[in-house]
């Protein structure tokens, strides 16, 4: 069984989702940071995990999210099934991009508390993230199940589904969520791609175009109007939306791809070359990734590549 | 026909005319039998007396006990009717014992029924089989079998006597390590076959990776076997012909070694550009897919990700391993139609020319093949409608599946599927409306098409894995009209491989190319059967021989099987 090769073209509005349900500790703009080690023994000898959590609070306000993790990894290990520390911990993990150790907090947290709503969201966004996509449309359902009709929960399993090639269920998510959260360019964008892969080019057009008009830079409408434009072998036009959606995420594979593929039908060789090694390197991003995943376990403090 | 169609027209013509109408000649039994209501296909197996059953270990516990076998489907006896050839495989605790998973060879009686030759005739035993593929290498008139294995592969002399000669040490192609696909085609248009094989994982018996070891040796959770990814994979063979019945290897020289060792499995030899030169496809698992273009010099260029077809539109790698080819549009071009792992879906390569384009999705053959591991697969126009049909066989790897969360996967047993061909560039996936029997749950591997009983229709055999293979009859009851085109080539070259031969009915134009090793390390019969609609007779059949040459006929009747011989040289020269 390979991984799957996971499209970042979501990873913006993933991010965003991450973002909203951030806890304050994460969401405060940086103001003075200066963690200092001593700090964080001094709290760590105190034998306080209340000391700890405090501490993390503090540095993330002030943008040190590194330390933050760094004092809840300590906390983690006074206080392994706290669920206060292992959801500050899978915010904090979040909002450092570090999927794997997001999916390692949430685990036990959903175990522990299985009617809330948040920790199987939070999951699916990390393991969206990590690449699983069936791991993540089943955390997805569940947080879907215990909170019903809400748009960020849509949003992120319409994405997932299109991940999966599930378009006509991705499209069903996403009608809805752009009911409940009208003008979305994210979920607009998302939307086109479903719309894309179940052939109706027109309407995914539309909704590419809408959410571009919304947000110029959103990268996966960027990448759906790519695409539309390769199958009408309009190349030219493909390449310039292309070269908008790399511009936005450099490590996507499959935008890298896409835009090697324009530029060999424009006969541009060096481009398409030249993206070619880039989506290469993308790939092996991946790898290293997923490899990385599999050797941690929770609290280690390696950072994924 | 004009006097010029006659010419090359096979003096033997009434002989296959007579199979083609066996229908209503021949005491079939399989007429006999009631077929189920509504049904495309009938499993006619036990009718047939196949008896064979491929051989694995119940768990597969290594990669090398999930990938087997192949099904080749040629008359080696000669008499008019395609015969079946089932490669068995061993497992690790009978791997010293070959013994013990005898192949089978089953000579088609002509009456419905089969008998296993495979002893008398000395094709029993090539090891730890994997796939096959067929073609007449001497060019004396009966065609060989080559047997891909994890160790040593065997070619197969046909002796013209109902046995064969295993001359693989003297031929120079026995390769080693673990083969799958293969195919031969004159490649360089020097008057003989040369050889293509895939090979899959570098795999030591005496060291195998330890079953649900590792991180990369579980799925969903669940302790299952190791690989491909994280072994090491091995490079490919291509053996020229030197003439004289031997080979040398020459991958890295003409460019076709795969010095990456990507996991390769199925072969096809197709003419991708349209240059009248062969190219090669190789279908890897687990890493891009290759396409090798003919350079007309002796070498290759692998072109896979400039011509599109390397990875997915996505730019995914996937799990590929089975490669059917046809031009399932009636562009002029042919086009690719490929087998992946679950959660992935098989990918319809259009051929636009001078690149192809994803286009599974707006085929709409994705969507139905995701929850699958697909393996065989063919373009067959089971109606006659005059437009190729697609079918796949399906079978996961891990029986352990079933313990797992499958996610969007199906269980280890698994349904095939059959997508209706509409014409207008999509398909419709068919097999429960049209074919019930092709939703029973198997696991699956090699598939091959011949019309065993020439009534015209398509039928289909197929290698399970671990359990007995099946041969289903095509029942179809509205078929449309059909006609079959055997080409019997040049001296070196009696199977005309690389030929492409045109139909036109109206307005109906369709073309098929003449090739060997096919589907999943399978091998398809080599007859180009045409499926025609209502139309009762073909207006123009055209052959392109491998040489350039080039042969018309006009006005041919539906209904029959037209042999059509190559030009003497020089003809060919005058007409090229």
């Amino acid at each position: 069984m390979k991984p799957r090769r996971r499209s970042l073209a979501g990873a913006l509005l993933l991010l965003a989702l991450a973002a909203v349900s951030r806890p304050a500790a994460a969401q405060a703009p940086a103001a003075g940071a200066g963690p200092a080690d001593r700090e964080l023994q001094l709290a760590a000898e105190s034998g306080s995990v209340r000391a700890l959590l405090q501490l993390a609070t503090q540095r993330a306000r002030a943008g040190d999210v590194r330390g933050a993790a760094a004092a809840l990894r300590r906390a983690l290990a006074i206080a392994p099934n706290s669920e206060e520390v292992l959801a500050a911990y899978a915010h904090t993990s979040l909002a450092m991009r570090d999927y794997g150790q997001a999916a390692l907090a949430l685990g036990p947290l959903l175990r522990m508390h299985p009617t809330v709503a948040e920790y199987p969201y939070l999951l699916g966004v990390a393991w969206m993230q990590l690449g699983d996509m069936t791991s993540a449309v089943t955390a997805l359902q569940r947080a879907g199940e215990l909170e019903p009709h809400r748009a960020l929960t849509l949003a992120a399993l319409g994405l997932a589904w299109n991940e999966e090639k599930r378009f006509d269920l991705a499209k069903g998510a996403l009608d809805e969520a752009l009911l409940l959260s009208p003008g979305d360019p994210d979920v607009l964008a998302a939307l086109a791609e479903a719309e894309a892969g179940l052939g109706d080019a027109t309407a995914a057009e539309q909704h590419a175009d809408q959410a571009l008009a919304r947000a110029p830079k959103n990268a996966n409408a960027l990448l759906v109007i790519g695409l539309l434009r390769m199958r009408q072998q309009r190349y030219a036009e493909a390449r310039q939306s292309l070269e908008g959606a790399v511009a936005v995420i450099p490590n996507s594979s499959r935008m890298q791809f896409q835009l090697s593929q324009a530029c060999e039908r424009l006969g541009d060789l060096p481009c398409a070359e030249q993206h070619r090694e880039l989506y290469r390197k993308a790939l092996r991003e991946i790898e290293e990734r997923l490899k990385a995943l599999h050797l941690r376990s929770i609290g280690s403090e390696e950072a994924p590549p | 026909m004009s006097e010029l169609d006659r010419r090359y027209v096979h003096p033997c013509r009434a002989f296959y005319l007579a199979a083609a109408l066996v229908g209503g000649l021949l005491p079939v039994e399989w007429a006999a039998a009631e077929p189920p209501p509504g049904g495309l296909f009938r499993d006619v197996t036990t009718a047939a007396r196949i008896t064979f059953r491929h051989q694995s270990a119940p768990e597969k516990k290594y990669i090398v006990e999930s990938m087997g076998g192949g099904v080749a489907l040629f008359d080696y006896d000669g008499d008019g009717l395609i015969d079946i050839y089932f490669v068995n495989s061993l497992t690790v605790d009978t791997a010293t014992q070959p013994q013990t998973a005898p192949s089978a060879l089953y000579r088609n009686l002509g009456d419905g029924r089969f008998v296993d030759v495979a002893a008398a005739a000395g094709v029993a035993h090539p090891g730890w089989g994997m796939g096959a593929c067929v073609a007449d290498v001497d060019g004396d008139g009966s065609q060989d079998l080559y047997v891909t294995s994890l160790g040593p592969n065997h070619l197969y002399r046909n002796r013209g006597d109902g046995t064969f000669a295993d001359v693989t040490e003297a031929a120079g192609v026995a390769g080693g390590g673990w083969s799958t696909g293969c195919g031969f085609a004159d490649y360089d248009r020097d008057g003989d076959l040369d050889l293509f094989v895939s090979r899959y994982v570098k795999i030591d018996l005496a060291a195998l990776p330890e079953f649900g070891k590792g991180k990369t040796c579980q799925f969903r959770g669940v302790a299952v076997q190791c690989g491909p990814r994280g072994l090491p994979g091995s490079p490919d063979f291509f053996f020229r012909n030197d003439g004289g019945g031997h080979f040398t290897e020459v991958g890295k020289q003409i460019g076709v070694a795969d010095p990456g060792g990507y996991y390769g499995l199925g072969v096809a030899w197709l003419d991708s550009d349209g240059d009248g030169w062969l190219d090669l496809f190789v279908a890897n698992d687990a890493g891009p897919n290759f396409l090798y273009r003919n350079k007309h010099d002796g070498t290759f260029e692998e072109t896979g990700f400039p011509a599109g077809v390397a990875v997915s539109e996505d730019g995914a790698e996937q799990g590929c391993m089975g490669v059917a080819v046809a031009d399932y549009d009636h562009s002029g071009r042919q086009s690719l139609f490929i087998t992946n792992f679950a959660e992935e879906y098989n990918v319809l390569y259009h051929n636009e020319g001078a690149y192809f384009t994803d286009l599974s999705f707006r085929s709409k053959t994705a969507p139905a093949s995701l929850p699958y591991v697909g393996w065989g697969t063919a373009f067959l126009d089971y109606d006659n409608d005059g437009w190729p049909d697609v079918m796949v066989v399906n079978g996961h790897v891990y029986p352990q599946l079933d313990q797992a969360k499958l996610g969007a996967s199906a269980p280890y047993r698994q349904r095939k599927l059959l997508y209706h061909n509409r014409g207008d560039g999509t398909f419709d996936e068919v097999a429960a409306a049209v074919a019930p029997l092709l939703m029973q749950d198997r696991v699956s591997r090699g598939l091959a098409v011949a019309d065993f009983d020439g009534d015209g229709r398509l039928d289909v055999v197929i290698n399970d894995l671990d359990g007995p293979p099946q041969l289903l009859h095509n029942d179809f009851a509205a078929s449309g009209h059909w006609l079959e085109a055997k080409l019997l080539g040049g001296a070196a070259d009696r199977d005309a491989l690389g030929a492409l031969v045109t139909v036109r009915a109206g307005s109906l134009a369709q073309t098929n190319l003449v090739r060997s090793g096919t589907s999943y390390i399978s091998q398809d019969d080599m007859a180009q059967h045409f499926g025609l609609g209502a139309a009762v007779k073909a207006d123009s059949l055209e052959v392109r021989w491998p040489d350039g040459a080039r042969i018309r006929l006009h006005a041919v009747p539906a209904g029959k099987v037209v042999v059509v011989m190559a030009p003497p040289a020089d003809a060919a020269a005058r007409r090229r």
